[in-house]
């Protein structure tokens, strides 16, 4: 009954953690985690919010020839089509077949929503005998026409209605984006979901694996058939497949994260200790933090983004300290759960606070993503604390004295010679020094984007639709918001005069704006009139239509037109403006312009001269206007970021050096401590230098970690050497050890991240893993005999250093 | 035994229509290597030609009278005009394209490279050997029908847009081009047929660069 117990209960604080885990749920949106007052992240956020449909995939179909993937793309829309339980629509690129079958609608919405001064030309036009001019000239161009194309479009439109006349200087039509490369050997497919919640990652997985299971039959049929130059390939992009890898990377983020470092902290325990049983209540006491700091944060945060995943990894690394802190006394000081909370408890408590504070201050970052694992961090630490001091102190008491004496292993290694290590003191930071001015001056990474998952099926597939379809001259989408549409064609114009100030000033190349695609209810309104007359006129135009000799299929279009003016004005009640019908008009045009329940926003695409400069975004940007601008977006964020270096660190410097002159009052020491921080500082300089570790937005936000840490570090080994009066021997045993076990274990915590999916998360975790552990080594290895080198007369002692160590 | 003769009758005809009609392309390539054998040494070209157009939207077929030259000595130097008089002209010379309107006294000129047009086939020249051929083209078979061979091809790149097939068709007998039929994805289609083919006529400079004086310039699409 006694092993029993015990044994309950880490199962069931086991089970806990893993039901934690399980039920947490992560949040896709990457967005929200940018700095909200940079117009590039706003009009990052906006383009997700407002025009990336969660239910619309993309498929790409990439092929030999156009006739191979052409022929692919249809039949496996075809396929598709027919899944009317979870797809609610296909669309393709838009052919004469479905301009034809579909077009009216969208051709009748532009001219009722265009100006009236537009459509009093068409009035004009298509009065008698107008019109029959217009017919005759139309024939005349089917006779005349070198191309087919042109001869057959005009068949289908004799009376030209889907020529809207000369388009204003820089307004754009519907199809912003193509969705058929020019060679034609690659072509996209917009698959429109339904049947499960988009907003849940975990339902667009489900539903995602059902349509990659229709498409790879449809594509080991359509590949089976033995005609090679008729092969295919498949890939997929859009909001579900992103939603879907980074829910799934998530998920296995926090478990390889968690696993590995409940694995290499095991194993440093074991090989340090020698002893199973407080290994495993070790373990339960991590496993119940995590599972009290992950329910604590649901309530708090919801969810967890794809950056605060990575706390519990840091966390575990960092709780595990206290632990062995207990443990440690426990072992050298046996007595009662309480005697041993009266003697470390304090320090226990004043390390978590101060350890706390650090990651508290990553809310000073510019990043939200940050800012939010740095309070989760701080969170779990706090419980971390409370958690180990009083459910692992009893444990550390009851089993510190069953351990064997043999069990103790000597494993830290001795500290450096004092001459040696007074050597390496100068040369490693003039080394650094000279690696920085000589080599390479240590820079933030210029093209880096933290949120960016390091593998990506749906981002290569993405890239590639962008390289195929758009080529060398891709567009920057920028997203114009207001409250209702009329505001919405103010701040257009607002925008275009901005944007042409712009191209003047040689910021920007060019220029596409949607306004004839934006609802307009006062044009709507004054050409409500002009079109009851044309609809009365409709027979006498259809009429002249079959006269002419066009058969059914060429006046239907015609039909369709006026038939949906007919709609449109049943719809209109001269308030609120109608918005396009019919499923092709009303896709194309939510493409452009979306509408929510107190904003309305367009689209417009702008190709700027130097994407990666910020001039041109400050140039065009306002409340209302945002650019979803990748380029120039990693460029503020290494300026926020360098910003936020010197406004927070620089005054934290100088703060915590005034008050370790306080605390120490001895310059000495003080100076000790400021050069293993310089020391630490400059390792990581010279392997940013050396080796492929570079600096980037995400990861320089590791500094002020690593500069808490190190401080920390520095103190405990610094006022063990007073005490013992520069006993180095007697150090090394117990607080050297003691050092290096959480330098290790904090190492393992942050190192783990580096298997994470986000690109920013995993660089965090290697710099700040290599940066504790260059800490580790100058606190445990080199601080001693500086310390020796600074104290020379402190103790007989000091100068065993060269024959003991 | 009456009714059994006439089952037979019409099974022999299906059979030796299937025959008529058997898809060639294992041997496909050297019905397409002989016709292209007519074009080789041919740098200049003149013909003349009625282009039949069957649109799905028009009640009626339009048949038009046209002539076309090519000269491949100086680039690919081109000129195609419908009607007589001409009612539209139009030249490639060197990347440009140009459309004349003599009527209506307009034109317009672009790259021809960005053509998506099916018609730019002719404008591009035939090719002239099967290297050429086959990048421009894909072979999807070759038919034999009533003395003639029809080469059905699809366009490689854009100029494929909207095509189903192309079809070249050329005598059984010397593997010269008869005919070029275009068939669209509508159903719509487009006949062009060589009524009167001379090699190497003498042609000036002025017929591949016509006077643009009094003409403005246009958007025709």
């Amino acid at each position: 009954m006694r092993r029993v117990l015990p044994a309950a209960i880490v199962i069931l604080i086991s089970v806990m953690a893993v039901l934690a885990i399980v039920r947490v749920r992560f949040s896709s949106d990457v967005f929200e985690l940018l700095p909200q007052d940079l117009p590039e992240a706003r009009g990052l956020e906006q383009i997700n919010r407002y025009f990336s449909r969660d239910a619309q995939l993309i498929i790409t179909l990439d092929g030999q020839s156009a006739r191979s993937v052409s022929e692919a793309t249809a039949s496996l829309a075809s396929a598709l089509s027919q899944q009317k339980v979870f797809i609610a629509d296909v669309f393709r690129e838009v052919d004469m077949e479905r301009i034809v079958a579909e077009g009216g609608p969208l051709v009748a919405w532009a001219w009722f929503n265009g100006s009236p001064e537009r459509l009093a030309l068409l009035k004009r036009r298509l009065a008698h005998p107008q019109s029959k001019e217009t017919l005759e000239k139309s024939l005349e161009e089917i006779n005349d026409a070198f191309d087919t194309e042109s001869a057959l479009v005009r068949s289908y439109d004799p009376l030209q209605l889907s020529q809207f006349g000369s388009n204003p200087e820089g307004e754009g039509g519907p199809s912003l984006d193509p969705m058929r490369s020019s060679s034609g050997k690659f072509e996209i497919l917009y698959v429109e979901g339904s049947g499960v919640d988009f907003s849940d990652y975990r339902e667009v997985r489900g539903w995602l694996d059902k349509v990659q299971g229709l498409v790879s039959q449809w594509l080991k049929e359509w590949n089976g058939t033995g005609a090679e130059d008729m092969e295919v390939e498949v890939g997929y992009t859009g909001t579900p497949a992103f939603m879907s890898e980074v829910g799934a990377g998530m998920e296995r983020d926090m478990t390889i994260s968690v696993l590995l470092t409940l694995v290499l902290i095991s194993a440093l325990f074991f090989l340090v200790h020698r002893q199973v049983t407080p290994l495993i209540w070790l373990l339960a006491a991590m496993m119940g933090i995590l599972a009290i700091t992950l329910t604590i944060a649901e309530m708090a945060l919801g969810e967890l983004s794809v950056i605060s995943v990575g706390f519990a990894a840091i966390l575990m690394g960092l709780s595990v300290d206290y632990a062995i802190v207990l443990y440690r006394e426990a072992l050298g000081n046996p007595g009662s759960p309480r005697t041993l909370r009266r003697a470390v408890g304090p320090g226990i408590a004043w390390a978590a606070v101060t350890t706390a504070a650090v990651f508290l201050s990553l809310n000073l970052s510019s990043l939200p993503g940050l800012a939010e694992l740095g309070n989760l961090v701080a969170l779990g630490i706090l419980v971390g604390a409370l958690v180990m001091l009083f459910g692992f102190a009893p444990v550390a008491v009851r089993f510190a004295g069953k351990r064997s004496r043999g069990s103790a292993r000597d494993w830290v290694p001795s500290s450096m010679r004092k001459g040696a290590a007074g050597v390496v003191a100068v040369l490693v930071p003039l080394a650094a020094i000279w690696s920085a001015l000589m080599i390479e001056k240590p820079v933030i990474e210029a093209e880096f984007h933290p949120f960016r998952m390091k593998e990506s099926p749906a981002l290569i597939a993405w890239n590639e639709m962008r390289e195929k379809l758009h080529g060398e001259s891709q567009t920057t989408p920028a997203v114009i918001t207001a409250a209702n549409f009329g505001e919405l064609h103010t701040q257009l114009q607002a925008f275009k005069q901005r944007s042409s100030r712009a191209q003047e000033a040689g910021l920007i190349e060019s220029v596409i704006l949607p306004d004839s695609w934006v609802p307009h209810p006062e044009y709507q309104r004054r050409n409500a009139k002009l079109l009851r007359a044309l609809i009365k006129e409709g027979p006498r135009l259809l009429s002249e239509i079959d006269e002419a000799g066009f058969t059914k299929e060429g006046m239907d279009l015609t039909r369709e037109v006026i038939n949906s003016w007919t709609h449109y004005l049943d719809q209109h009640d001269g308030k609120q403006p109608v918005r396009p019908s019919g499923s092709l008009a009303k896709w194309t045009v939510d493409q452009i312009v979306t509408e929510s329940e107190d904003m309305v926003a367009a689209v417009v695409a702008l190709t700027p001269v130097n994407p990666s400069e910020r001039e041109w975004v400050t140039a065009i940007c306002d409340d209302h206007s945002n650019v979803a601008s990748l380029p120039s977006l990693g460029t503020a964020l290494n300026e926020r970021i360098g910003d936020d270096l010197w406004k927070i660190f620089v005054p934290m410097l100088v703060l915590l050096t005034a008050v370790l002159a306080l605390v120490y009052r001895s310059w000495k020491d003080l100076f000790l401590t400021l050069l293993a921080l310089c020391f630490g500082g400059s390792v990581i300089v010279i392997l940013t230098v050396w080796t492929p570790l570079s600096w980037n937005s995400f990861n320089v936000c590791g500094i002020p970690l690593l500069f808490g840490i190190g401080l920390d570090f520095s103190i405990h080994m610094l006022f063990a050497l007073r005490r013992s009066g520069g006993d180095i021997g007697a150090v090394r045993k117990r607080m050297g050890k003691a050092v290096a076990f959480c330098g290790l274990s904090s190492a393992v915590g942050f190192g783990s991240l580096a298997t994470a999916s986000a690109d920013g998360l995993s660089s965090l975790g290697v710099v700040c893993a290599i940066g504790i552990l260059a800490n580790t080594f100058v606190a445990v290895i080199l601080l001693p005999s500086w310390y020796c080198l600074a104290h020379p007369v402190s103790n007989s002692a000091a100068d065993s250093v060269d024959q003991v160590d | 035994m009456q009714r059994v003769t006439f089952q037979f009758l019409i099974l022999i005809s299906l059979i030796s229509g299937v025959r008529l009609m058997a898809d060639t392309k294992g041997g496909g390539e050297q019905v397409v290597r002989r016709w292209l054998s007519t074009n080789a040494g041919v740098d200049v070209l003149k013909v003349e030609f009625t282009q039949i157009r069957k649109l799905t939207s028009l009640k009626s077929v339009i048949r038009q009278h046209g002539v076309l030259w090519m000269d491949r000595r100086a680039g690919a130097r081109f000129r195609w005009q419908i009607g007589n008089p001409p009612r539209t002209i139009v030249t490639r010379v060197k990347d440009e394209l140009l459309v004349m309107r003599p009527r209506s006294l307009q034109y317009e000129k672009s790259p021809a490279g960005e053509s998506k047009n099916s018609m730019a086939i002719l404008a591009g020249g035939f090719p002239r050997d099967w290297e050429e051929f086959q990048k421009k083209y894909e072979l999807l078979g070759v038919k034999s029908l009533n003395g003639t061979h029809r080469i059905n091809v699809q366009p490689r790149g854009q100029l494929a847009h909207g095509v189903r097939v192309l079809t070249f068709v050329t005598g059984s007998a010397k593997g010269i081009l008869q005919s070029i039929d275009l068939t669209l994805r509508d159903g719509s289609s487009q006949q062009i047929v060589f009524d009167r083919v001379v090699t190497g006529p003498q042609l000036s400079d002025n017929l591949f660069e016509p006077d643009l004086t009094g003409y403005r310039a246009a958007n025709f699409k």
